[in-house]
């Protein structure tokens, strides 16, 4: 434990001395004149103009080196490896261009010849780089232990003699402790410093940055990973391999792109392996696995053995349930690949983010037999294998993972979390283990037990399917550690994931109050091992976000978030994706709040679709992809709908049911301060509100009144904070009329699962006007919401009791007592009231005894227990 | 006519004899307020001294000339706080019944005052110069004699517990160390468990300074757990005998009027009362030998026993104190 916080911490101190930033800025502000020379456009990505310049410099006598490499490094970019090394025939034996060369022929897949060319550089200022990319190529072609330790070797005489001195040769010395890293991680330090070094005496060395860039990415430091690609493509907008680490990063951090580098990158380069590989994975994500499988083939046409795009083709044939072809993708990609679990890695990830976590264990398992060291390999099995509920095994994968690369935040995160499961408490029902902190344990079991219960008697039952081992659900207090179980990484947003039988779920105090209802979160989340079960982990994204959603809706009518301004607004102005590419609005969102507006338009989708052919349809349609059946033909074959014509059904329906909303609002699309698009809401009910807030201020109540009920006649469903229904209340309270408050609250609180201080203000106004089961049933939804505010607990208990409603008097006093009150003996004499009442005088008995064995002097709690005694001695 | 002790410290000398108790036996409260900073703070400080000070007269039958209150501004109240909170005042009186308490008498002082770790030594903040924990340690060291409880609520209040400990001392601090400075939570719970019924967790009837100590520092820990913040501040008790004396130590008075002890058949029962009582505390000790429904089931008929006696004796005598 210690011995890994030591590790990241000396990690992170190492990043923090690294501050090009400074060096860069005053690399960037020294900058001459914009040049037209063959390098400086290179430099700046104007690849044609580079080709043009360096192709009239080559035809003159005295041709400069730093035109004839520009010309083929723009060429090699731009994905005409062949013409670069056509044009620099004439320079073949020329040291100072052999390093561009060979970056063009290894391009081509060439490699043979490729390290020719680097034997050619040995013999000029480059000769420490050209030592370094043969072993890396030797190592690379033959997966051979050799090459690695003579880099290893190279390296310590490096730095035993005089050291690197130039940009060059620090760069290539940062090269070289990056690939040792992979057997010795200790190097990764040192390829930070060299990579400092480099970029100290050279700032505008661009391919360095993007190397330290990727090294950032490798050991998701995202900020500085990002930081750094930037500056890189502040100077040079279409570096090939800047915009592919930028793909990677905002895949993994799950950062909205404005302006996707995919388009740019093969803009750059038609040809590149690497961007069709990458924009292969993204059909894969949409579930259009043929169309992956000829985008990943258009990587190929420079290098037919390319790794990157035959595992993609490996990918998506797996994910298409083409297991022949599958095998024949990767045996291609192991030709490029010997000894390296690089491939396995890759479609672990595409399976656990397919929610395929057994396969993503099955990858990730070849991927150590492959190569035992990949810390990569192991990582993912022992994430995977947590994500599958083999805690003990995970564990062992994940300290091995450590042991080889102690710099991977993820697995330090998650092996500190398991660590924490120690201080947990296992509480199990019929179909549930939870597992919770220990001083949550007693109270949120109270209320998530019979809540996942019900969930799952109501569900298993409506889908026909139930999950055939028990369901663990985890609950954390800190968001920070349920993000480290979703995805290794502090920062998700998410308020539950489900990874099949295994659940992880905020609890109440993971948030700020008032923030999520976790109850709604557990039924979603189950929804999904549901509709994960049935279709054996095959269902798409929006299908299982949508059922899930709509099952909230259907078990809750506060729950799942109705029809809200925005969807409409976002709906209106087109910025939502159509039924037919809603995947898309969930893996690869335009703008921020796109993935969640998605959630809630999804849901819809599945509402019009039990309209028309009830609950058997869905079944079907889960049946459907459980045979490995995708969205389009399922659709067809269940709804009898091609997709455009479902977007065109689902359009109508959709602005029918909610006409009076869009007359209530426009959307606006606009350009914010932020550069991003916008929508802004206009209209009806934007007017309403407005006044409302207006005369609010002047405290014009009845304006505010009028303006008010005008919002609420326009958008009834529109209960979040800001609605005509808070106008009202506040309105209503200032004018002394609390009934039309309560009345107003009392719509909030139906639709709005989330308002517990509405509840508890609810709960205020209906006990002062004596309306106790009202001002009951509003406590106990508050309590639901919060089951830790004690306040709550403890009138919802005497409310209860004083309508006899035992099961929630006891529930509420139970949880008093689980909440540790400062008075004790006096909860428990309360709980054992109530018990008495309800006539569990056994129970009962021992709650009083607890409360006398506190305060033996309890004078209630004495006359309690000789009352139950003489109760139970009656016949 | 005002009592002598407050003429006396009006004039901030106070005189032991009139301190002196006639039998020999008595509580002293001396509650002391520091520099607020905020005016919303110094309200709340004088909102607590005045409860303690009304609570020591009318619920812990403490007269009220053993009770003195000084805080920085003594005309906020003029007729019940008795002087400012200097550090000369201070030491004056608690210097004074320093000298003066016997063996049977019991002081207690609850300081309700920011601190603060300058230089390595810890300073409560008073009006002119501020007293640390050594100084009220130099003030309270004559008193070997009576039972004293020191409690101060305020921040960097921690290095108190070692510097007042003693045989016959109760040390409470609302933070365990000097490092933790930032304004307590601890002192308005402390108060209302003492000053009301909430902190009397075996309803007795009476508040010992464990159950206003446990019941501030559960309150305490509520209101960070519930924030999900992290503790600013750990309340710790300090009596030499892991909580044993603070358990008994009580500011209100014991016992029943000399009517009741005088009267044989409320006498005989109480006595059988409290036999039982002592059967009780036999099995409490017994317990970490015992599964809890074992327990439970030898308590029982200890616990009706006690139930039936405390209903005989309410039938004899209505007013008795079980």
């Amino acid at each position: 434990m210690s011995a890994r916080f030591r590790a990241v911490a000396r990690f992170a101190a190492s990043v923090a001395c690294f501050t090009p930033a400074a060096l860069w800025a005053q690399a960037q502000g020294a900058r001459p004149a914009a040049s037209t020379s063959p390098a400086a456009l290179y430099q700046r990505g104007a690849y044609e103009q580079a080709i043009a310049a360096g192709e009239k410099a080559i035809t003159g006598v005295a041709v400069p080196s730093a035109s004839v490499i520009a010309l083929v490094r723009a060429l090699t970019d731009v994905g005409r490896p062949a013409d670069a090394i056509a044009r620099a025939a004439r320079w073949r034996a020329d040291p100072a261009i052999a390093p561009a060369i060979a970056a063009a022929l290894e391009s081509m897949g060439r490699l043979a010849e490729a390290d020719a060319a680097w034997s050619v550089a040995l013999r000029g200022s480059n000769s420490l780089r050209a030592r370094v990319e043969k072993l890396r190529l030797e190592r690379d072609r033959s997966g051979s232990a050799t090459a690695q330790a003579r880099l290893d070797t190279l390296l310590t005489s490096v730095s035993a003699r005089s050291g690197a001195r130039t940009a060059s040769e620090f760069h290539a010395m940062a090269t070289a402790a990056r690939l040792l890293g992979h057997s010795d991680p200790q190097r990764y330090k040192d390829a930070l410093r060299w990579y400092d070094r480099a970029l100290a005496l050279e700032p505008a060395r661009l391919d360095a940055r993007v190397d330290l860039g990727e090294l950032f990415l490798d050991k998701f430091n995202f900020a500085d990973a990002r930081t750094t690609l930037q500056q890189v493509l502040a100077t040079n907008p279409h570096h090939p391999r800047a915009l592919a680490a930028l793909i990677r990063l905002n895949s993994l951090d799950g950062s909205a792109a404005t302006r996707d580098p995919l388009p740019q990158l093969l803009v750059a380069n038609p040809s590149s392996a690497v961007g069709h590989a990458l924009a292969a994975r993204r059909l894969i994500d949409a579930e259009q696995y043929e169309a992956a499988v000829m985008e990943a083939r258009r990587g190929l046409v420079i290098d037919s053995a390319a790794p990157a795009p035959w595992v993609a083709i490996a990918a998506a044939l797996w994910l298409a349930n083409d297991s022949v072809g599958h095998r024949a993708a990767l045996d291609r990609a192991h030709e490029r690949l010997p000894g390296s679990a690089y491939a396995e890695v890759e479609l672990a990830e595409v399976s656990a983010r397919n929610r395929l976590y057994a396969d993503a264990v099955w990858f990730a398992r070849a991927g150590v037999a492959r190569d035992a060291r990949d810390s990569r390999a192991q990582a993912l099995l022992g994430i995977n294998l947590m994500r599958i509920g083999q805690q003990a095994a995970a564990r062992g994968a994940l300290e091995r993972a450590f042991a080889l690369d102690p710099y991977d935040v993820w697995v330090k995160n998650t092996l500190d979390l398991l660590d924490a499961y120690a201080k947990a408490r296992i509480i199990s029902t019929e179909h549930f283990d939870f597992v919770i902190e220990a001083g949550d344990a007693d109270v949120m079991s109270l209320y998530a037990a019979p809540l996942a219960e019900e969930a799952y008697a109501v569900l298993t039952s409506r889908y026909g399917f139930a999950p055939a081992e028990r369901v663990r659900i985890e609950f954390f207090r800190s968001h920070a550690d349920f993000s480290v179980r979703a995805v290794g990484l502090a920062g998700l947003g998410a308020l539950g994931v489900a990874f099949g039988n295994v659940l992880a779920i905020d609890e109440p105090p993971a948030r700020e109050r008032g923030d999520f209802n976790w109850g709604s979160v557990v039924w979603h989340e189950f929804t999904h091992t549901i509709t994960l079960g049935a279709t054996n982990n095959r269902v798409p994204r929006w299908v299982s976000e949508g059922l899930s959603v709509f099952e909230e809706r259907r078990a809750r009518a506060e729950w799942g978030g109705g029809v809200t301004p925005s969807l409409i607004a976002a709906y209106g102005t087109g910025r939502l994706q159509p039924v037919s590419r809603l995947n898309d609005g969930f893996v690869h969102p335009r703008y921020e709040q796109e993935v969640i507006l998605s959630y809630a338009l999804s849901a819809y989708v599945f509402e019009m679709l039990e309209e028309r052919k009830g609950i058997d349809g869905l079944r079907a349609l889960l049946a459907g992809y459980r045979s490995g059946a995708r969205s389009a033909q399922l659709l067809q074959q269940v709804y009898g709908m091609e997709p455009a014509a479902l977007d065109s059904v689902f359009d109508g329906w959709f602005r029918t049911k909610f006409a009076r909303e869009f007359a209530a609002v426009r959307g606006e699309a606009k350009i914010g301060a932020d550069g991003e698009m916008h929508t802004e809401l206009a209209g009806p009910l934007r007017d309403a509100l407005t006044l409302a807030a207006a005369a609010t201020e002047r405290k014009e109540w009845s304006v505010v009144v009028r303006s008010a009920r005008e919002a609420v006649a326009l958008f009834p469903s529109f209960v979040e904070p800001g609605s005509g229904y808070h106008f009202l209340v506040v309105a209503n309270n200032a004018l002394g009329n609390s009934a039309e408050a309560g009345l107003a609250l009392a719509a909030i609180t139906a639709r709005n699962g989330d308002a517990v201080d509405e509840n508890i203000s609810l709960a205020d106004l209906l006990e002062a006007a004596r309306d106790s089961i009202g001002a009951m049933t509003a406590l106990e939804r508050a309590a639901l919401i919060d089951p830790f505010d004690v306040k709550v607990q403890t009138r919802l208990g005497d409310l209860a009791f004083a309508r006899a409603a035992w099961t929630v008097a006891i529930r509420a006093r139970r949880a008093v007592i689980a909440l540790g009150p400062t008075d004790r003996a006096e909860a428990l004499y309360r709980l054992a009231q109530a018990l008495a009442a309800s006539g569990d005088l056994s129970a009962a008995r021992k709650e009083v005894l607890r409360a006398l064995d506190l305060a033996p002097d309890f004078e209630a709690a004495q006359n309690l227990l000789l009352t139950i005694r003489s109760a139970g001695k009656s016949p | 006519m005002r009592p002598c002790l407050l003429l006396a410290l009006a004039c901030l000398m106070p005189s032991h004899r009139v301190l002196r108790t006639q039998d020999g036996g008595n509580t002293y409260l001396v509650v002391i307020a520091g520099i607020s900073g905020e005016a919303r703070i110094g309200t709340e400080w004088h909102g607590m001294t005045m409860a303690l000070a009304s609570a020591a007269t009318q619920r812990f039958g403490i007269a009220s000339s053993r009770v003195v209150v000084l805080e920085q501004d003594s005309t906020r109240d003029a007729g019940r706080i008795q002087g400012r909170s200097t550090k000369a005042s201070i030491e004056r009186v608690l210097g004074g019944l320093a000298r003066t308490l016997t063996v049977a008498d019991r002081l207690v002082v609850i300081v309700f005052a920011h601190g603060s770790s300058l230089g390595g030594e810890t300073r409560v903040n008073l009006p002119g110069p501020d007293m640390s924990p050594s100084d009220f340690a130099r003030v309270l060291a004559p008193a070997t004699a009576p039972m004293i409880a020191f409690i101060q609520t305020g921040s960097a209040s921690g290095e108190f517990a070692d510097a007042l400990q003693g045989p016959r001392r109760i040390v409470i601090t609302a933070t365990r160390s000097a490092r933790e400075q930032n304004e307590t939570l601890f002192p308005g719970p402390f108060v209302r468990a003492l000053t009301t019924d909430a902190g009397d967790a075996d309803k007795d009837g009476r508040v010992s300074l464990l159950e206003a100590f446990t019941y501030a520092q559960r309150e305490v820990e509520q209101i960070f757990t519930k924030g999900s913040l992290l503790a600013t501040e750990h309340p710790q008790l300090s009596d030499g005998a892991d909580g044993g004396r603070a358990r008994t130590f009580y500011l209100a008075a014991a016992g029943n009027p000399a009517s009741v002890a005088s009267n044989p058949v409320s006498a005989a029962a109480l006595t059988a009362r409290a036999e039982v009582q002592a059967r009780i505390d036999a099995l409490r000790a017994r317990r970490s030998t015992m599964s809890e429904d074992a327990y439970l089931e030898a308590l029982e008929p200890l616990i009706v026993e006690l139930a039936e006696r405390t209903r005989a004796l309410r039938t004899t005598t209505p007013s008795v104190k079980p």
